[in-house]
């Protein structure tokens, strides 16, 4: 059994990277705002039931993840995994294959990756559908293991990572078009 | 780009698997033995060297939002007020 006066010191270290996770969840400022004090309420009555020792950092993104998806996606309805389009293996790569040569030096992968800006990815992955949306955050951003994030998301492990490499490769498509509209990326091979 | 050497894996399995080895999921034996397939296969080899960078820049670009102090100390006082 934790102890709950010792909640705020060790919970409020994880509480920089749940907000991020939850800006990129709610893609609102005032969405994640409220997301995050929810969520932080209900870790701190749970928190009896927390076992000392064991995983804060998932646990605390389990309530994250749960709370997220009760509250919006009741409100908003959102469409589930069924409309991901399917991308194929090495979607990005295959694309930027043709560029070598106009380097000096680095490679034009490199400088095509280096032109993405934060925005760019962030405004890329917030198009993504919530599952798919959620394991590449807990996946690659987070660095949750894929058994860590069946467990947040409560989710069998074929699950978890069909959905993050589905939505890898989402991500990708997305960057790759996105890359052509400014034509850095000129197509396929 | 379809090779086969002494580790037993080839282009297709090593791409199928180029996630699981990027994120540290596969036991040691199969880690190995992919790892062993790109040493000696250089298109696999490039795939993997840029899906790796791929991943570090997504992660690096989404990294850096701190929560704004006035959120923090709201959870603080609804904490406080529990």
């Amino acid at each position: 059994m934790a102890d709950q006066s010792k909640f705020q010191e060790q919970a409020m270290e994880y509480v920089d990277a749940l907000y991020a996770a939850a800006l990129r969840m709610t893609r609102s400022h005032s969405d994640a705002e409220d997301l995050l004090q929810e969520t932080f309420l209900k870790a701190y009555r749970g928190y009896g039931s927390f076992q000392d020792g064991t995983n804060l950092k998932a646990w605390l993104y389990r309530i994250l993840t749960n709370t997220y998806i009760n509250i919006y996606r009741a409100k908003k309805r959102r469409p589930e995994e069924s409309n991901l389009e399917d991308v194929e293996d090495l979607y990005m790569y295959r694309r930027l294959g043709g560029l070598e040569a106009a380097s000096y030096g680095r490679s034009a992968e490199e400088e095509v990756l280096d032109s993405f800006t934060d925005q760019d990815v962030k405004d890329a992955i917030e198009a993504l559908p919530d599952q798919f949306r959620i394991a590449v955050l807990l996946s690659d951003v987070e660095g949750f293991s894929y058994k860590e994030i069946s467990e947040i998301t409560d989710v069998p492990l074929g699950t978890v990572m069909s959905r993050l490499h589905r939505g890898r490769r989402a991500l990708q498509k997305a960057l790759v078009d996105l890359g052509m509209r400014r034509r850095l990326v000129t197509g396929s091979r | 780009m379809e090779q086969t050497n002494s580790s037993g894996v080839d282009c297709r399995e090593s791409i199928a698997r180029l996630y699981e080895f990027l994120d540290n999921e596969l036991c040691s034996t199969d880690q190995a033995a992919i790892k062993r397939h790109i040493e000696h296969c250089s298109p696999c080899l490039e795939a993997f060297e840029f899906e790796a960078e791929l991943k570090a820049m997504i992660r690096s670009r989404l990294r850096k939002e701190g929560i704004p102090l006035e959120v923090k100390e709201k959870i603080k006082r609804a904490l406080a007020a529990e």
